[in-house]
């Protein structure tokens, strides 16, 4: 079950999942007790959780396009150098703020724990301040 | 792969001594001469020397720091590196030109890495300033608590 779980194959259903919008690739590919977590959202609980986290960031940002730079796969632990670049146009229910028009692209990390072929976690890293700076809903410099 | 299982305590260590004890003699053994740096905030730092003297600057913002490095990847060409920095704000920061906070930091960041010749020619440095900004109350003016 595990030699089919290769940096080629978690390359291309991370794309399809953020790109395309797969759901599917959750089945494939997450744990259901999957628990991410990232800056902004905070805990991101399953894949019911994944779900609607990928679903609010691809209407929010219409052209979402994730480009994976650079990964590692040591067979357990999987690592992403990313690259996430949209334009803030889509409006959903229970947004803070309207849809600014303004593009992001800015880079991070993430790594993944996987278990029997499936990843059980996700911990991502990048600059909330930086996107925020992007949206310009923070200036540039915190005087 | 004996090697590559040797590198990464190794370079941990040099990283230990550079930035947790100032400790600047592996400084040349760690970061090649024309390495490029991104870091939050920051931009781009080119050279070596420009980084020493953000360590430097860091070191005296927080005198108290402490970096742990924590769940690291390596794959023979590239690493990297979860990390953990704890430390009390006692200077002036890039932030704003303020005064000390006198706040105690606890975040977590990554660290991308890429090598030429076993030293460090490209890193990439990620982890939310706006986190950062919050635990030195900085956000507070734009009417975020300082514990959410």
């Amino acid at each position: 079950m595990s030699e089919k779980i290769t940096l080629p194959y978690l390359q291309e259903l991370t794309l399809r999942l953020w790109n395309e919008g797969d759901l599917s690739v959750l089945d494939e590919l997450f744990e259901p007790d999957f628990v991410g977590q990232e800056p902004y959202q905070g805990m991101i609980n399953g894949r019911e959780g994944m779900a609607g986290h990928v679903s609010i960031l691809r209407t929010q940002y219409p052209d979402l396009n994730l480009t994976i730079m650079d990964d590692i796969f040591d067979g357990n632990n999987y690592v992403t150098h990313w690259r996430y670049e949209g334009t803030d146009e889509g409006d959903f229910e229970g947004r803070p703020v309207p849809p600014t028009g303004k593009k992001v692209d800015f880079q991070g990390t993430s790594f993944f724990h996987l278990e029997n072929g499936k990843i059980v976690d996700e911990l991502r890293f990048y600059d909330l301040l930086q996107v925020y700076q992007q949206l310009g809903l923070m200036p540039e410099s915190i005087a | 792969m004996d090697e590559d299982q040797k590198f990464v305590p190794d370079l941990l260590e040099r990283a230990n001594r550079v930035w947790n004890n100032g400790n600047f003699m592996v400084f040349d053994e760690l970061y090649a001469p024309d390495v490029i740096h991104y870091h939050p905030g920051m931009g781009v730092l080119e050279g070596s020397q420009s980084l020493a003297m953000y360590i430097r600057n860091l070191r005296a913002q927080y005198p108290d720091l402490v970096i742990t490095f924590e769940e690291t990847i390596f794959d023979g060409e590239k690493m990297v590196c979860q990390w953990r920095l704890k430390g009390t704000d006692m200077g002036m920061h890039a932030a704003s030109a303020g005064p000390p906070t006198g706040k105690n930091v606890d975040i977590k960041g990554a660290e991308v890495m890429y090598f030429r010749d076993g030293k460090i020619v490209e890193d990439h440095v990620y982890y939310d300033q706006y986190a950062l900004l919050q635990q030195l109350g900085l956000l507070e003016q734009f009417g975020v608590g300082g514990d959410q």
